[in-house]
């Protein structure tokens, strides 16, 4: 099972350029259809949770699945997985930066691979999307984070904390249903 | 000693950024200007090889910028320092959200963040969506027709970015196959 977490998180590094958002239709794919170690709903509410949280999303979409399947060394070894290859492109493109910079080929296919990750991210808008936006309340909420975040450029943690504050009131004078 | 000064930079720098990837960038700038004397140029460079290497953004953008500043050490501690917050809050929430799943308190707090979270990854769209078809090194340029390459947007980016949602998100096609033809593709084109 460690073997089988370390994996697949190596694989997400080293195939996803664009970083951990473009992540998420591979990572729900593995662990909902392929590994089945998760449900659609629960996978979104584990997206919520690494997103939400500060740090990088990839490291903690990591961390929190390895330690639901196997507890700390789970978190460790999915981790040390997602970062593994990182780590070695990097150190690779910081000592022979002149010879892959220059040629065509490369740049070819990281032009192409970083348009296939916006795609991606397109595909995780529609999976999170479907599963997160429940009602008339969830959609307006949606819409309203979007427009906080891309167009008046505000912070992150701000619009985090208020839906979540908006959304333990509501719960708490409702009783807890999935909607706010 | 520098490498303590980059494991301060980087554990902060886990802590407060907030909204991932881009966020954590210039985060990474506001706090490493304080012992490095990096040019903005060098630094506008490593995010740009950042963004178009394999693996999360940030990650990239620590290990290079260790790396740059203290050899392979430095990048070690760079990147383990960045990660090593997240790893304390996620075990800690982990098991929180566990015992308490069936609260009022939690289960509108996720109601509450879920929505969030479909606009986060909305904004996210935007800003890679938009460089990436924006046409700065545009695919095929050798040899596709002129017009095509005057365009103000790069339609072959457009047509792999369309393709790759259609293929995952539609056709359900495993992403690992997808991106790999899509790279050979771009290998071929070339820029």
């Amino acid at each position: 099972m460690l073997l089988e977490i370390f994996l697949v998180f190596l694989k997400l590094g080293a195939f996803t350029i664009g970083g951990g958002v473009a992540m998420i239709p591979i990572l729900q794919k593995a662990m909902v259809e392929d590994k089945k170690w998760f449900t659609e709903d629960e996978m979104v509410d584990i997206i919520a949770i690494c997103q939400g949280l500060p740090g990088v999303i990839a490291v903690n979409m990591a961390t929190y699945v390895g330690f639901r399947k196997r507890g700390f060394l789970g978190s460790l070894v999915a981790t040390f997985g997602v970062i593994l290859p990182s780590f070695a492109a990097i150190l690779l493109i910081a000592n022979f930066l002149t010879a892959i910079g220059s040629s065509p080929v490369i740049l070819g296919i990281m032009a192409a691979l970083r348009a296939a990750a916006a795609g991606l991210v397109a595909v995780s808008v529609w999976q999170v999307g479907r599963k997160a936006v429940k009602g008339p309340m969830s959609a307006a909420a949606a819409l309203a984070s979007f427009v906080l975040i891309a167009v008046f450029d505000v912070n992150v943690a701000v619009v985090v904390l208020a839906f979540l504050v908006i959304g333990v009131v509501i719960g708490l004078k409702k009783g807890g249903s999935d909607d706010i | 000693m520098i490498y303590s000064k980059l494991i301060w930079a980087f554990m902060k720098i886990g802590i407060l950024g907030f909204g991932g990837g881009l966020a954590i960038i210039s985060l990474i700038r506001d706090s490493i200007s304080e012992f490095t004397d990096m040019s903005s140029e060098t630094f506008a460079n490593i995010v740009a090889i950042a963004q178009v290497t394999p693996g999360p953004v940030a990650i990239n953008t620590a290990t290079y910028v260790g790396f740059e500043t203290a050899g392979i050490l430095g990048s070690v501690a760079a990147t383990v320092s960045v990660a090593i917050p997240s790893f304390i809050m996620i075990t800690l929430i982990a098991r929180m959200t566990e015992r308490y799943k069936n609260s009022r308190a939690v289960k509108g707090a996720f109601a509450g963040v879920r929505p969030v979270t479909v606009g986060m990854i909305g904004s996210a769209l935007i800003t890679l969506t938009l460089p990436a078809v924006a046409g700065a090194s545009r695919l095929g340029a050798g040899f596709l027709p002129e017009a095509l390459c005057k365009l103000p947007v790069d339609v072959v980016s457009l047509a792999i970015c369309i393709m790759t949602a259609l293929l995952v998100g539609k056709y359900k096609k495993n992403p690992f196959i997808v991106l790999i033809i899509m790279g050979a593709i771009g290998g071929l084109l070339g820029v």
